[in-house]
């Protein structure tokens, strides 16, 4: 079991790294060929992800997020879930580099780093915790695709509005298709998120008597969230569209990182698993 | 055999003249039968590509002098033509050259515009024809597939036929990397001159249906509505125009701004909904530059277009030689295609010999073995002879592509199994 840990983490950046190849090909010549085995790379890349973590959940005993190599891991197979999701509804494989080139470098970053033999963690052994752990991750993912695609139509529209035709104008897609699988990754992202942090919420009720502990990240996110679905509300009632649901999406994302990584620094934090227990 | 191009194009003849050796599809169709049909039929395959910068006739023969006054007998009888003196002389292309003409004609190259897409429909109707005239024509139907494929990898391989090289269709064009399909879309035409109907057929093309039509002009502006499937207004109602048109062209000669920021500010506002694109080919502006500045509203100008038109040029030019590249190559493979042709006859004489024997052998048990043995031993008996001749059919192929084949050898092989009893028997043409 432990070989088929070892082999797998070594093997797994390289469907990621050679669908981003062909992801970069693809968007510099529009040859469909190149999405076409992009596109197969992918889902053997999240096929063979998938079981990695199945057979290191099986050989630990836990769901293997118990350091920093194994999340960066678990961000890269679900950055690249939540592109390819997107890709099968809307067709469009040009944005197809970007979230590739996201997923390959964590995923190589994260084999590179990631200790043979992970620490301990009852709390990462209980299952329930484990899914609202992928959920929760799941969620980010998404928010941080919309981020990218936000950025990409903030980039496309000063290029048109620049009369600044280069590369970049030339590849991406247009606006709308950009938008629209913005708002869908925004909708995962707050549907997955959304649920991971009610099951954090029930979990911690179970473990802490207290469903809603003064942990900073905790607030941070619930907060973020609460914002997130305000800003979901205001755009589709007001029929809000082009550069503005972008902005959003991708400043929000920042906010909410950077919100993150501060309440990490400034307090004790419940999701410090190691002195729990 | 020859492959003969004879051709009338652009580069030295004048359209007028061309009118006169053009054909319609019903009278092309029945010339390309009645040319393999002339009297000692000199000529075994014959397409046409026919365009309004080209006429040119295909013609695979053994006698290419005889070809050229079939061709010529065939417009004399047909449509009354006889080339005089006067007349330009028409372009003689042989073997490759001629498929080197064709592959690159089907890439654009041989074009009045660079890297155009029509071409290679043209070259696919061609080939359409010849399907249709009902006559075999093993060469000529791999000669236009092949061109057809060139015509594509040039076009996919290559920025020869990328990006927009008029004015009108760029300001067409700019509109997609805004929105994502034109269907939906309501397209607001300010003016209804040539230009806007360049236009309209553009946007057309790209699947848009919704047109408004703004003119100060009402015959001139109802004119092109009914013509676009739109609805006619005045200049005075484009403020409400605004609040529901996506695409905006402004082509008019009207020395004022007919769209200004405050009008694109206020349209805006109240729809709040959706980006707008406006591409404003007047000269002098019709459109407020400041329009620029308002949310969501993409503006370009004449100036910005022509640029555009200008750098997707430069880029065109720079792929000629790219795609000159890939015609070359696809044409050499088609040589080396055709060069098999030649042992054609070996291999059919081959392949019925051993047919022959293995039919013969299956006869001798028609009425000592059963139904279902007998189905069984003539499967068995077909895949033995393929096995047995992969190898000796697959040498004389590769050796004749690479134009390697001793004739000594083929000459043996036609002694030993006395092929020419069975190009006899089973009437296979001996060259």
């Amino acid at each position: 079991m432990l070989t088929a840990v070892h082999a797998l983490q070594v093997l797994l950046p390289l469907p990621y790294i050679l669908s981003f190849i062909y992801y970069l090909r693809y968007f510099e010549t529009d040859r469909a060929a190149y999405s076409k085995k992009a596109y197969l790379l992918l889902n053997t890349a999240l096929f063979l992800h998938v079981l990695f973590l199945a057979v290191k959940w099986l050989a630990f005993r836990q769901f293997p997020v118990t350091n920093p190599a194994e999340s960066l891991s678990l961000v890269a197979g679900t950055v690249a879930a939540v592109y390819v999701f997107l890709e099968k509804l809307s067709g469009e494989s040009k944005t197809g580099v970007f979230f590739l080139g996201l997923s390959a470098s964590a995923q190589m970053f994260a084999s590179m780093f990631m200790p043979l033999q992970p620490i301990h963690s009852e709390l990462l052994a209980n299952p329930v915790f484990a899914v609202h752990t992928f959920v929760t991750v799941t969620g980010l993912s998404g928010l941080a695709v919309a981020a990218l695609y936000g950025l990409m139509y903030i980039m496309l529209s000063q290029k048109l509005r620049q009369h600044r035709f280069g590369h970049i104008y030339e590849n991406l897609p247009d606006l709308e298709t950009l938008e629209m699988m913005g708002r869908k990754s925004s909708l995962i992202g707050l549907l997955f998120l959304g649920a991971g942090i009610v099951m954090g919420h029930i979990w911690a009720g179970r473990i802490l008597n207290d469903p809603f502990p003064l942990d900073p990240k905790i607030i941070v996110t619930d907060a973020a969230w609460i914002l997130y679905v305000i800003m979901w509300v205001v755009v589709r009632n007001g029929n809000l569209r082009g550069l503005q649901p972008g902005r959003w999406a991708f400043w929000g994302f920042i906010a909410m990182i950077v919100s993150l990584a501060a309440a990490g620094l400034v307090g004790d934090s419940f999701h410090n698993f190691n002195d729990m227990f | 055999m020859h492959i003969l191009n004879i051709a009338w194009d652009h580069t030295q003849s004048r359209s007028d003249f061309r009118d006169r050796v053009i054909l319609g599809p019903e009278n092309l169709k029945f010339g390309l039968s009645a040319l393999l049909k002339m009297p000692g039929a000199v000529i075994r395959e014959a397409a046409a590509l026919m365009t309004c910068n080209r006429v040119e006739w295909y013609l695979l023969c053994d006698d290419t002098e005889r070809a050229l006054s079939d061709l010529m007998e065939f417009y004399r009888e047909q449509t009354g033509f006889i080339l005089s003196e006067q007349d330009p002389r028409p372009l003689q292309r042989l073997d490759s050259e001629s498929v080197l003409h064709l592959f690159r004609t089907a890439s654009g190259l041989e074009s009045l515009m660079v890297g155009e897409t029509q071409i290679l429909a043209q070259v696919r109707a061609a080939y359409e024809l010849l399907l249709e005239q009902g006559e075999k024509s093993p060469v000529f139907n791999r000669l236009f597939q092949e061109a057809i494929r060139c015509g594509k990898r040039s076009r996919e391989e290559t920025g020869i036929s990328r990006g927009a090289v008029s004015v009108s269709m760029a300001a067409v064009e700019m509109s997609r990397r805004i929105f994502s399909d034109l269907n939906s879309k309501t397209v607001l035409l300010v003016g209804a001159g040539e230009s806007a109907e360049l236009a309209v057929k553009h946007f057309q093309t790209l699947n848009a249906e919704h047109f408004l039509i703004a003119n100060r002009g009402r015959e001139r502006g109802e004119a092109l509505a009914a013509a676009a499937g739109g609805t006619y207004l005045t200049l005075d109602d484009l403020p409400k125009a605004l609040l529901v048109a996506d695409i905006v062209v402004v082509v008019t000669a009207s020395p004022d701004y007919l769209i200004t920021a405050e009008m694109l500010g206020a349209a805006m506002k109240k729809r709040r909904s959706g980006s707008m694109y406006i591409a404003d080919i007047s000269s002098p502006r019709n459109v407020d530059p400041a329009a620029a500045n308002v949310p969501n509203c993409f503006l370009v100008d004449m100036d910005t277009l022509d640029s555009v038109v200008e750098e997707n040029l430069s880029r065109r030019r720079e792929a000629v030689k790219e795609a000159a590249g890939i015609a070359a190559e696809m044409s050499l493979e088609f040589a080396a295609w055709l060069k098999t042709m030649d042992i054609l006859p070996t291999i059919s004489g081959l392949a019925n010999y051993f047919d022959g024997i293995r039919k013969q052998i299956l006869s001798e048990y028609k009425h000592k073995s059963s139904e279902e043995n007998l189905q069984t031993m003539d499967e068995l008996s077909r895949r033995i002879v393929q096995r047995i001749l992969h190898n000796p059919i697959r040498y004389l192929r590769d050796q004749a592509g690479a134009d390697t084949l001793d004739h000594r050898e083929i000459s043996v092989i036609w002694q030993i199994f006395k092929l020419e009893k069975m190009l006899d028997k089973y009437q296979i043409p001996k060259s």
